[in-house]
């Protein structure tokens, strides 16, 4: 919904890793920011320590946080199954790098993997096929607020969501060294522009919240 | 119409062959002219029909009765010959445009010039009728005007069984809804001149409403309607003219008036002054260039145009085709071949036309907005073309969703395909909007609305389609709390904010609620409340004394529902200030909750034009042009989004001044319209950096229930109480 670019001060962003961990504790999106009956999935958080990467065999695993990442933090929601509409997940991932420098090479990264394995395995049961991926700089493609914008969308399956493909929507942005993703996945009988409604409504949320941690005031 | 082809004549009956205007399973009409220079329209029956020596002896007698016929108001015949090897007949031509193109392009004509086009139509039915004919296809396209009256053509020639013979498969069926009962059952031995008064009284209600009265869709359902159903007339304003038609509608033919007795109930007009302002100058500068037309050269070379072809020939596709079925099928080739395309150096400068819908709800819930909205639109494509300096001609073509997504849908599916159609304004609600949206943003075809206000429009960042031509001229639904936290911080102040999130719309709510959660007003506190979906608001409103609201916000969609919050709110004795969103300003929520209503604030995204200085003269000329005495909610907003329309069409034809540099294209209006900024009656438009987003800010207005009636406040920074 802002229009203008975001200018970080830098006086105000967190050097240690407690800091920064506060910070993107606070910033992360719960499920209050999704919609009416939205609820935590468990378990609701991510162990601050881990980082997930995506291997050479397309397969995604839980290492260790990197050096040029400062603190990650993710919260899993949920939005129960109701008559023909199956449940959605969603989960709400907010990075902070050293420099904006390094939260780019992360937007570049997590592009090529679409690229790379446009099929993912995620967990032992869940699949990712399809993957396409569209990234878009600050003032191209509509985005006119953060400072680098990706989205990917495919089809996902997991048994435990019921038979057949469904949706698996990843949304990132980048606002200086901050990266702030939030995926959808599920979501049988809904359109797709709900769920991208949804998504992006998430994403606004933290936007807001990095501007006014971080942003330059006037 | 289209070039003569090769075996095409050169001349028939010392006429020389300019055009095929159309052509059936029965012969060929042309556009021709006389050894003395005059412009006919000239069929031409095919042989192997004229063989048939009943087909024969019936042309002939029909030939020699048209002649016959004379009547100030029909299209005299002025050459035939029946004998020839192909039998052939012409008719004066009238350089007018048709009524069907004058309706649908400027709209339904004033009930005073109806009733002297039904009055004027009447004294031709009764030339034609003394002429021992029965006309049997009166319809808007048979009907051309000029600027002393209408002309009623075609009449009573070479038809067989009730279908026009020369084109038996595209006129009648082409254009049902002007079709007696007795001739849509294809009964011809009871067809008599009853039958040509039922179709002039659909002629004069599509005059009047813009729309036939036994309504569009499949011809087996008009059909149905035809023979079965009440027509609707609601939208003939004028009590009498309304009766009057009515009673031309009898399905019983003996229970019709006749001719005599409808010419004399509608009355006498002098010829002079009987169009409306607009329409004079536009039957005059095209009268004018069509006679002007060029003999075509042969053969004639296809070419393609590299804009939309200028109106006169455009105009002539209608009023020579003769049916709505011979004008869809050409192409716009044929007619820039037709112009001559300026070799005439002494031919006046002509404007392209440039064509805008209206796709709106005109039959379901929301038709009260949807004819508003309409009826904005409308008046701005007039007043566009009236202006002696516009640089190309509005056309405005309307479609009826009735508040449906299936029909929504369907009519994005109808516009898309219409290559005509540059823009469309419309949808006229969140449910029409978001099921049409795909389809216009795939064909990028610009689609504006200023009344849908789901957030979905433009929150998604399509794949496929990064680049959106869905403009959504109103602030969406997640800015629609701003005002209010401006009224309960700034106006009357509340620390103390309770939210009342109403289950029966639950996404609706959660938005509202959420959104006012972030921004609390004052800085203050927010309570934030449920109720069920069928609950009352007993306990809700109980709980909000006991919190000591300053400020109550119901954040629900239902005028009822809040209307009953209004009431419980008022029984309790709450004295703070209440308020709800637009959603729920609306005539059902004053009248639902009475005394309960005063002082309620809404925030809203539309404005009462009455109280803009700005938008002054527009409600002079609305109350004018329509005799109403106030104008309904969503027609300035309409005449905006035309104006907005309009200003960056102006822009793509300036960037395409110098000659053939391309087509208009829809993706270059979409470019334009998203860079363009368009100071309108209503407030200031611009789109984001480009995108498709609008400035919220000049689009949120503040409203105050105030002795039982909504108050305009004004832009929500600018209200003063």
């Amino acid at each position: 919904m802002t229009s203008e670019r975001l200018t970080v001060d830098p006086a105000r962003v967190p050097t240690t890793p407690s800091t920064a961990l506060g910070l993107v504790r606070d910033i992360t999106a719960g499920p209050e920011s999704y919609g009416p009956g939205y609820v935590k999935r468990s378990p609701y958080e991510s162990d601050p320590a881990d980082w997930p990467v995506l291997g050479a065999d397309c397969v995604w695993r839980q290492e260790s946080l990197p050096g040029d990442v400062l603190a990650t933090f993710t919260r899993y929601s949920r939005l129960p199954a109701a008559g023909a509409q199956g449940e959605v997940r969603t989960a709400a991932t907010v990075t902070l790098h050293h420099t904006a420098g390094q939260a780019d090479w992360e937007m570049a990264k997590t592009l090529e993997e679409a690229l790379r394995c446009p099929d993912q395995q995620l967990r032992a049961t869940e699949r990712i096929i399809g993957l396409n991926s569209m990234g878009a700089g600050y003032g191209t493609n509509g985005n006119t607020s953060a400072d680098d914008y990706l989205i990917e969308m495919g089809t996902y399956d997991n048994p435990a969501l019921g038979k057949g493909s469904t949706y698996y929507i990843w949304n990132q942005v980048r606002l200086g060294p901050v990266t702030i993703a939030v995926v959808v996945e599920g979501g049988k009988g809904f359109d797709q522009s709900d769920l991208l409604t949804v998504q992006a409504r998430a994403v606004a949320g933290m936007e807001t919240k990095v501007r006014s941690e971080l942003g330059a005031q006037k | 119409m289209r070039p003569l082809t090769a075996q095409d004549p050169v001349s028939v009956g010392g006429h020389r062959l300019l055009a095929r205007i159309g052509a059936g399973g029965m012969g060929v009409v042309y556009l021709a002219r006389s050894k003395g220079g005059a412009l006919a329209a000239l069929k031409v029956i095919r042989a192997e029909h004229a063989a048939d020596p009943g087909f024969r002896a019936r042309f002939r007698r029909e030939a020699q009765a048209a002649a016959r016929v004379d009547g100030r108001w029909t299209a005299p015949v002025t050459a035939a010959d029946p004998e020839a090897a192909e039998p052939w007949i012409a008719t004066a031509f009238v350089p007018g445009p048709s009524l069907a193109e004058t309706v649908a392009g400027y709209g339904p004509l004033p009930p005073r010039t109806v009733l002297a086009l039904g009055a004027r139509l009447a004294e031709a039915l009764a030339a034609v009728h003394t002429a021992g004919l029965v006309h049997r296809d009166i319809k808007p396209g048979n009907v051309l005007l000029a600027l002393d009256g209408p002309r009623l053509i075609d009449f009573g020639i070479a038809r067989v069984g009730g279908a026009t013979a020369l084109t038996a498969t595209d006129v009648v069926i082409g254009t049902p809804g002007y079709l007696a009962p007795e001739q849509a059952r294809a009964r011809d031995e009871e067809v008599g001149p009853p039958s040509d008064v039922f179709a002039l009284g659909c002629v004069l209600a599509y005059a009047a409403t813009g729309r036939p009265p036994f309504g569009g869709g499949t011809v087996p359902a008009v059909i149905f309607r035809t023979v079965h159903e009440e027509p609707r007339l609601d939208g003939i304003t004028e009590d009498g003219l309304r009766n009057l038609v009515a009673r031309c509608l009898a399905k019983d033919p003996a229970a019709r008036p006749t001719v005599p007795e409808l010419r004399a109930a509608l009355g006498d007009f002098c010829t002079d002054d009987w169009l409306p302002p607009t329409l004079p100058a536009v039957i005059a500068e095209r009268s004018a260039e069509v006679l002007r037309l060029p003999e075509p050269e042969r053969p004639t070379t296809p070419e393609t145009p590299v804009d939309e072809p200028p109106a006169p020939s455009r105009r002539r596709l209608l009023v020579l085709g003769g049916t709505a079925a011979v004008m869809l099928t050409v192409g716009g080739s044929t007619a820039a071949w037709l112009t001559g395309r300026g070799n005439s150096p002494s031919a006046a400068p002509s404007r392209p036309r440039r064509t805008v819908a209206v796709q709106a709800d005109l039959s379901g819930s929301g038709k009260e907005l949807g004819a508003s909205v309409e009826h904005g639109v409308r008046l701005a494509v007039e007043q566009h073309n009236a202006r002696a300096d516009r640089p190309f001609d509005l056309a405005l073509t309307v479609l009826d969703d009735a508040g449906d997504a299936g029909r929504a849908k369907e009519a994005a599916r109808r516009l898309v395909a219409d290559g005509r159609v540059c823009a469309v304004i419309g949808p006229t609600s969140d449910t029409t909007a978001l099921a049409a949206a795909d389809q216009y943003k795939a064909a990028l075809l610009p689609m504006v609305t200023a009344w849908a206000g789901s957030d979905s429009l433009y929150a998604a960042v399509d794949m496929k389609n990064s680049t959106s031509s869905v403009f959504q001229l109103r602030p969406s639904d997640t800015a629609i709390d701003t005002p209010l936290v401006r009224y309960l911080t700034s106006v009357r102040p509340a620390r103390r904010t309770f939210l009342v999130e109403d289950q029966a719309a639950r996404d609706y709510s959660w938005l509202i609620a959420q959104n006012l959660a972030a921004n609390p007003p004052s800085n203050g506190t927010i309570v934030r409340h449920q109720v069920a979906a069928t609950a009352d608001f007993g306990p809700a409103v109980t709980a909000a004394i006991a919190a000591r609201a300053q400020a109550v916000v119901y954040c629900g969609s239902s005028s009822r529902r809040a209307a009953s919050c209004a009431r419980a709110l008022r029984a309790a004795g709450f004295t703070g200030t209440p308020a709800a969103t637009e959603a729920v300003l609306t005539p059902e929520f004053l009248r639902a909750a009475g005394p309960a209503a005063e002082g309620w604030v809404f925030s809203a995204t539309f404005v009462d034009p009455s109280r803009l200085a700005p938008a002054a003269a527009f409600v002079r000329s609305f109350k004018k042009r329509y005799g109403v005495q106030s104008v309904g909610r969503g027609a300035a907003e309409g005449y905006d989004a035309l104006g907005l329309v309009a200003h960056a069409l102006g822009l793509v034809a300036h960037a395409l001044a110098s000659p053939g540099t391309g087509p208009v294209d829809r993706s270059n209006l979409t470019h334009r319209l998203r860079a363009v900024s368009y100071r309108g009656i209503t407030r200031t438009f611009a789109f984001r950096n480009r995108a498709a987003e609008v400035d919220e800010e000049p689009g949120l207005f503040l409203w105050r229930v105030e002795h039982g009636t909504p108050i305009f406040l004004g832009q929500y920074q600018e209200a003063k109480v």
